[in-house]
């Protein structure tokens, strides 16, 4: 991993004696500490600057599904913002004002109103995921913020956290109280893909060890292949990675696994084409789709949906796999069967939490 | 530095070899030959005197240039003194382009690029991009300047507006020899600046996606072919050359359509009722359209349309392969 911890921190006042400035200023000693009164956003990116902010709005909240397409109803607990791994397809790219990294500080009031939430509706299960507009653990190593999250999730009836990341960064999750209702989840590619497109992040051998060391620990375990992408060779690629991963860690350890097709607003094309020039990822055959979004033609999408879900069939026919945003029509190709048959996207995760991590709908 | 003083200078001493100022429009000034003829120079050029090496035009190349070709011997200059400093010569230079009539193209990625040589880059950002009326962005320069550097055809292609400043500046980048061959397909085509970006747009994936050189793309027969058919003119050339990047830039969408196209021509439906597939067959939005001028139109083609919803035909255009939901 070319990751490296942040150089300078920025702290708005409000937040200074936060647990996760202090976890920050005893992991970090020799970054430089501002605090300021207020952080402002910026155009300007700098990769080794954090900022820790009050975050005023909602943490959780709705994953921003559309209404076209199918959503798994995954909710969004939202703890800062960014990432320094320079895929060179992130979407963050055009999604965020701000493009330096940004952790909310007012972590208090995080776990208040997530606790609100969750008391606000006793018979809702929530799958609740913090990797949406950052990667779950990719500042963990110094803010150690899993280490108060998954314990308070082992203290929740009716909600499950996954952490998704493209990073070896566990360690922290190895003695932790976690009671079966944390998923640590990968971002995985192919082996090009991750090489071309996901320089900053870590090796494919490196994410499954640390799958494997979790599973270890007792943790539920989720994939994800997205974005998928279409080139010369991926059959054997995305082929070789199921190999490895099935090989690396036991098939009844994975709660889901999800695909989706690499899809971008029509924005980020040109922040791609000047950040990453020789980059290929936009030289697909991408069509607008229903959403307003750049999307592999469908045909495209269905062939590689299609080949991973025979493949990952063949090795474990029970485990809950799913495609993310996608139309009716797309999974009666690549599955055999809409959704709806199966009650929606959101009950087969549910019915997924139950068979496999033998938890309830509350 | 001193103050420059109008002389009357001999053209014999101008060194006309140092193009060191020199902005080239690429274009003919009609008006400025005509006003020339009619009254001489109204305003003087401006020279630099260089010692012995004689004296560097400055500002005014084109009217010394007439004042040369009608053998006058003499012309009434501003001379800058020696000792003067070529970078605030060039500022200055570069002042009086930019209150003048609108730059075209070339000139304006001359003016940037001699601006990056003699202006502090604070400066080009806040002042010098709004005045050339391009975004305050850092970005933004180096496009420009490498426009600036490349070979005339290119700068007198854009300054012409043969091809449009967004094409330039994208041609600019590509290899000489793809820059040539592209140049030439834009100016054989004539076509307008959206058309152009998608042109060049396809080439560039298309060879990016294939790992070959540009150049390979526009040389590809299918495009020479079309490129060179002597009874297509130049709006049917474009928009061959269109469709044809196009399948080649989305080749299983092309053959998709075919397909289509295909397997609807296999239902014979008349003239009057028309399937359309949703954009790219994305989703589920098919329409059927009936045309008809009167009821008894519509009563004859009802059933035709009734008959091709239940035919297997539908199914399979529809492309049901998935199994049964």
């Amino acid at each position: 991993m070319r990751c490296t911890p942040p150089r300078k921190i920025i702290v708005e006042a409000s937040v200074a004696q936060d647990p996760s400035v202090a976890a920050l200023r005893a992991n970090l000693p020799s970054a430089e500490f501002e605090v300021v009164d207020e952080v402002h956003d910026t155009l300007s990116h700098d990769a080794g600057l954090l900022e820790v902010v009050r975050f005023r709005g909602r943490f959780l909240r709705p994953c921003p599904g559309t209404r076209r397409y199918h959503c798994c109803g995954y909710r969004i607990l939202h703890f800062g913002t960014g990432c320094s791994l320079g895929c060179t397809y992130c979407i963050l790219q055009a999604y965020l004002n701000n493009p330096n990294l940004r952790l909310f500080g007012n972590t208090d009031d995080l776990f208040r109103d997530l606790q609100q939430d969750l008391l606000a509706s006793p018979h809702t299960l929530f799958r609740i995921g913090t990797g949406e507009f950052t990667d779950s653990l990719l500042l963990d190593p110094w803010t150690g913020f899993s280490r108060r999250l998954v314990p308070f999730f082992a203290r929740q009836t009716n909600a499950i956290l996954e952490l998704k990341t493209k990073t070896d960064f566990v360690k922290n999750l190895e003695d932790l109280h976690h009671r079966g209702r944390t998923i640590v989840a990968w971002s995985l590619n192919g082996a090009s893909v991750v090489r071309g497109e996901e320089y900053g992040a870590a090796t494919l051998q490196r994410r499954l060890e640390a799958a494997r060391s979790c599973a270890q620990w007792g943790y539920h375990l989720a994939f994800h292949f997205d974005p998928m992408l279409d080139y010369p060779g991926w059959r054997e690629e995305y082929g070789e990675v199921l190999n490895r991963l099935f090989d690396t860690v036991p098939s009844e350890r994975i709660v889901w696994i999800s695909l989706g097709a690499f899809r971008f607003m029509p924005q980020l094309k040109a922040t791609i084409q000047e950040r990453y020039p020789r980059s290929p990822i936009l030289c697909g055959e991408f069509i607008k789709g229903l959403d307003g979004k750049m999307r592999y033609f469908r045909d495209i999408r269905v062939e590689l949906y299609r080949y991973m879900v025979e493949r990952i069939r063949n090795v474990d026919p029970t485990l809950c796999v799913y495609l993310c945003m996608e139309a009716t029509d797309i999974w009666q190709e690549a599955f055999g069967f809409s959704p709806e048959r199966k009650g929606g996207v959101p009950a087969m995760l549910d019915r997924a939490v139950r068979e496999r991590m033998g938890i309830e709908k509350p | 530095m001193e103050d420059p003083s109008y002389r009357t200078v001999l053209l014999d001493l101008i060194n006309w070899k140092d193009e060191r100022f020199a902005i080239t429009s690429y274009l003919s000034s009609p008006l400025l030959d005509q006003s020339l003829e009619r009254w001489g120079m109204l305003a003087p050029p401006w020279l630099w005197d260089t010692g012995e090496a004689g004296c560097t035009i400055v500002d005014g190349f084109k009217r010394l240039a007439w004042a040369r070709d009608r053998r006058l011997s003499s012309a009434r200059c501003l001379v800058f003194p020696q000792e003067s400093d070529f970078q605030r010569l060039m500022l200055l230079r570069l002042e009086t382009k930019l209150c003048s009539l609108a730059l075209n193209v070339a000139e304006k990625a001359q003016v940037l690029a001699a601006l990056v040589r003699c202006a502090l880059s604070e400066n080009i950002l806040q002042e010098y991009l709004p005045r050339l009326h391009l975004p305050a962005r850092r970005e933004v320069i180096g496009p420009w300047c490498r426009l600036a550097a490349s070979p005339s055809r290119l700068l007198q292609s854009a300054a012409l507006g043969t091809v449009c400043e967004r094409a330039a500046l994208v041609l600019a980048d590509w290899e000489d020899d793809a820059r040539n061959e592209g140049l030439a397909i834009l100016e054989q085509l004539r076509c307008s600046a959206s058309i152009q970006m998608e042109i060049l747009e396809h080439v560039s994936e298309i060879a990016l996606r294939e790992g070959k050189p540009k150049v390979t793309v526009l040389t590809d027969p299918t495009v020479t072919g079309l490129l060179q058919d002597r009874h297509s003119n130049h709006r049917q050339k474009t928009q061959a050359l269109r469709t044809a990047l196009t399948r080649m830039r989305f080749p299983r969408l092309a053959a998709r359509e075919m397909e289509f196209r295909e397997t609807l021509a296999r239902a014979n439906l008349p003239g009057s009722i028309r399937l359309l597939p949703p954009p790219a067959f994305e989703g589920d939005g098919w329409q059927l359209t009936l045309s008809f001028s009167n009821p008894h139109e519509l009563r004859r083609v009802l059933p035709k349309a009734t008959a091709f919803a239940s035919s297997p035909l539908l199914e399979e255009i529809l492309g049901k392969k998935g199994g049964s939901s």
